[in-house]
C-alpha cells in the first residue's frame, strides 16, 4: 500500500497540531503506524491522500449511518447554507429538529441542542448535579 | 449515575436487560438520576436508541453522532420536570454560540427524516449478522483466539479466547495480534476502527458485496497471522 503522502502530511501536522490530530485515536498510536489522511468519501468508501480506496467501517466514528456524502444530506446542507450558517438567535428548524428527537426517543420530553456528544454528556452531568444536589457521580 | 447502555468505548459490550433494570431500580431507590449516554447508540440501534430496545426509561439521555449526520450536533434531553432546571427556565447554566445552528440542524433533521421514513434498522441488523456469522466461521476455521460482539450495526472482534462481557474481559485481548490483523486488513482495503477498544460501524451504504469483500479480506488475513 502506498503511504508516502499520508506520512508526509502527518509529519507536517505534528509541527502545528498536538500529536498531529484533533482527537487522540486518529493518531493510530496504539496501532504503531502513521494515520491515513483521508481525502474524500462516498457511500461505504473513503479514499486517502495516496489514492488508496477503503471500505470504511469507522464512518467518522458513527455519525454516518447513511454512508459518506449522502445526496439528500449534502443537498440539505447546500440549500440552507445559502441563507447563512449561524445567527445565535432562535430559528424555526430547531423546533422541527427538537420535535423529531422527542418523537423518536421514548424518555425524552424536552431537549437542548449542543455541539457534540461530549458537550451533551458534560452538560447532562451538570444538570443532574444541579437537580439532585448530589455531588458524586 | 451515567452509563453507555451498550458500551462502545471498550469495544462493543452489551449488558443484560436485568442489569439495566437493576440500575433503574437502584437509582430510583436512592434518588439519583439515571443518565444514558446514547451518543453512540442513539438513532443507530433503532430510531429510539438503546432505550427503545431495552424498554428502560432513563431520566436523562445524551445524544451525538448520528443526530448530526456528520455535522457537529449533540443533545441532552429527558423528563420535562428535570429539563426545566436548565437556563433560561432554571438555574443550571449552559449556553453555546453555535448550538442549534441551522447548518447542523438541517443535516441532522434530514438524516432523522430518512431514518424514520426508510426504517433501515432491520436491514442493518441483517448485514451486521452476516458479518458477525462470517467472522465467527473464519475464527473457528483458522483456530484464531478471537470472539465477536455485536449489537445491530455496531461490531467488535476481540482477540481473546474469553467471552467478552465486561472491561476486564475486553482488556484480556492480545493487542499485538490485533495490531497485526489491523495493518493486514488495511493493506487489503478495509478500514476498521484503529483500536481494539472501539466499535466498527455499518451504514446503509454498505452492500452485501462490501461484506463479502470484507470477509474475504479477513480470511486472507487469518491465513497470514
Amino acid at each position: 500500500m502506498k503511504k508516502e503522502n499520508s506520512v508526509k502530511l502527518f509529519k507536517e501536522a505534528q509541527k502545528y497540531l498536538v500529536g498531529g490530530v484533533n482527537s487522540p485515536v486518529r493518531a493510530f498510536k496504539s496501532i504503531g503506524m502513521e494515520p491515513l489522511f483521508i481525502q474524500k468519501g462516498k457511500g461505504s468508501r473513503v479514499w486517502d491522500a495516496d489514492g488508496n480506496e477503503f471500505i470504511d467501517y469507522v464512518l467518522s466514528w458513527g455519525p454516518l449511518i447513511l454512508g459518506h456524502a449522502h445526496d439528500q444530506i449534502i443537498n440539505a446542507i447546500k440549500h440552507i447554507s445559502n441563507y447563512g450558517t449561524s445567527f445565535g438567535a432562535p430559528t424555526e428548524i430547531e423546533i422541527e429538529m427538537a420535535k423529531a428527537v422527542v418523537d423518536a426517543v421514548p424518555s425524552v420530553e424536552m431537549v437542548r441542542f449542543v455541539n457534540s456528544g461530549t458537550e451533551a454528556t458534560m452538560s447532562a452531568i451538570r444538570l443532574a448535579r444541579g437537580y439532585t444536589g448530589k455531588k458524586k457521580l | 449515575m451515567i452509563i453507555e447502555p451498550v458500551a462502545g468505548n471498550m469495544g462493543v459490550v452489551a449488558p443484560s436487560k436485568e442489569y439495566h433494570q437493576r440500575l433503574r431500580e437502584i437509582t430510583e431507590e436512592y434518588g439519583a438520576l439515571l443518565i444514558w449516554d446514547e451518543v453512540m447508540t442513539g438513532f443507530r440501534l433503532s430510531l429510539g436508541g438503546a432505550q427503545e430496545l431495552y424498554g428502560i426509561q432513563p431520566d436523562l439521555t445524551t445524544m451525538g453522532k448520528v443526530i448530526g449526520a456528520g455535522l457537529p450536533v449533540g443533545a441532552y434531553g429527558g423528563k420535562r420536570e428535570i429539563m426545566m432546571h436548565v437556563a433560561p427556565e432554571g438555574p443550571v447554566y449552559q449556553a453555546g454560540t453555535l448550538s442549534g445552528n441551522p447548518l447542523a440542524m438541517a443535516a441532522g433533521l434530514k438524516q432523522l427524516e430518512i431514518l424514520k421514513d426508510k426504517n433501515p434498522y432491520p436491514d442493518l441488523d441483517r448485514k451486521g449478522d452476516r458479518l458477525e456469522k462470517g467472522m465467527r466461521e473464519l475464527i473457528d476455521k483458522y483456530g484464531i483466539k478471537a470472539t465477536v460482539n455485536r449489537v445491530g450495526s455496531m461490531i467488535t472482534m476481540f482477540f481473546t479466547d474469553k467471552e467478552v462481557k465486561n472491561f476486564d474481559d475486553a482488556k484480556s485481548s492480545d493487542l499485538e495480534l490485533f495490531n497485526k490483523f489491523y495493518k493486514l486488513m488495511l493493506d487489503k482495503g478495509i478500514y476498521l476502527a484503529p483500536s481494539q477498544f472501539e466499535a466498527s460501524f455499518l451504514s446503509t451504504a454498505h452492500s452485501d458485496e462490501d461484506i463479502n469483500r470484507t470477509l474475504n479480506a479477513i480470511e486472507d488475513t487469518f491465513k497470514q497471522l
